[in-house]
């Protein structure tokens, strides 16, 4: 019964992901893309969960969903032309993109699936968020420090990037 | 029963779905969703590497949790140069975001 349940829940949400993606990179309208792109993202956190993930699954639906899909959708609405449907939204080398990226699709399949990975039988049961958090504090802490540093360096770089003055080259 | 080749699979379809947005869209806006897209596709790779060959170590984990980070801090950079680019030049398509002579 349990496999049942996850060969169905793998599926219907490897589905849906990939719907999902190709509506984000195919559809016409922006909002719309938007939008699509926030059920990818959650049904990427649904596979998080089937791999369990749940931390990473959670911090998923927080960061991508509640902060990047908020940014899009406002960079949307404040920059583009949604309502025109006679903008061409895709550019002149559709065929040779389609080419490379089924070419690719297929190398990367072919590889992977004849690679021999050595899986481990048996998965103990265990809670993802406590190791989790016992690693990154002892083990990655300087790369946990580096994060904080990029995050800085990333607000202010954004804070000067969209400054109003007409000088945003030159300090002040 | 779900393997870890199952993952792979859909980790190298959704990379290249990301890969056609970002190569194809002339809007800059669908070219940061492509990219989330191909950020989305590693780490479901990561961590079904992590799950499938030392469950007990979670550093396949980690590896997501950083890229997350990454991906937000990337993702709040770029659309303060869209911005900036929208001031310049009037339009966000980056065909058309164009000053060279040729």
């Amino acid at each position: 019964m349990r496999e049942i349940l996850q060969v169905v829940t793998f599926y219907v949400l490897a589905g849906i992901t990939i719907s999902s993606a190709l509506v984000v990179v195919t559809g016409k309208n922006l909002f719309r893309n938007g939008l699509s792109l926030s059920l990818f993202f959650l049904s990427v956190a649904g596979i998080y969960f089937l791999l369990n993930a749940e931390f990473i699954g959670v911090a998923q639906i927080f960061v991508y969903i509640g902060g990047i899909i908020v940014l899009l959708l406002f960079g949307i609405m404040l920059t583009a032309h949604i309502a025109d449907p006679t903008v061409k939204q895709t550019n002149e080398q559709k065929g040779i993109a389609s080419l490379t990226g089924i070419i690719l699709v297929c190398l990367l399949v072919f590889v992977l699936t004849s690679t021999f990975f050595p899986v481990v039988k048996h998965i103990p049961h265990q809670v993802s968020t406590s190791i989790l958090a016992k690693i990154i504090f002892t083990d990655y802490v300087f790369i946990l420090g580096l994060i904080f540093l990029l995050f800085l360096v990333g607000i202010i770089g954004a804070l000067i990037l969209t400054k109003e003055d007409g000088s945003t080259g030159s300090p002040s | 029963m779900i393997s870890l080749y199952h993952y792979l699979t859909l980790s190298a379809i959704l990379f290249c779905i990301g890969i056609y947005g970002a190569l194809t869209r002339r809007n800059a806006i669908s070219i940061l969703m492509s990219i989330e897209i191909m950020l989305n596709s590693v780490n479901i790779n990561l961590i079904a590497f992590s799950r499938f060959i030392t469950p007990a170590i979670v550093t396949g984990q980690v590896f997501t949790l950083f890229i997350i980070a990454i991906a937000a801090v990337e993702a709040a950079v770029v659309l303060g140069l869209i911005f900036a680019i929208y001031r310049s030049f009037d339009t966000v398509e980056i065909d058309k975001a164009n000053l060279m002579k040729w």
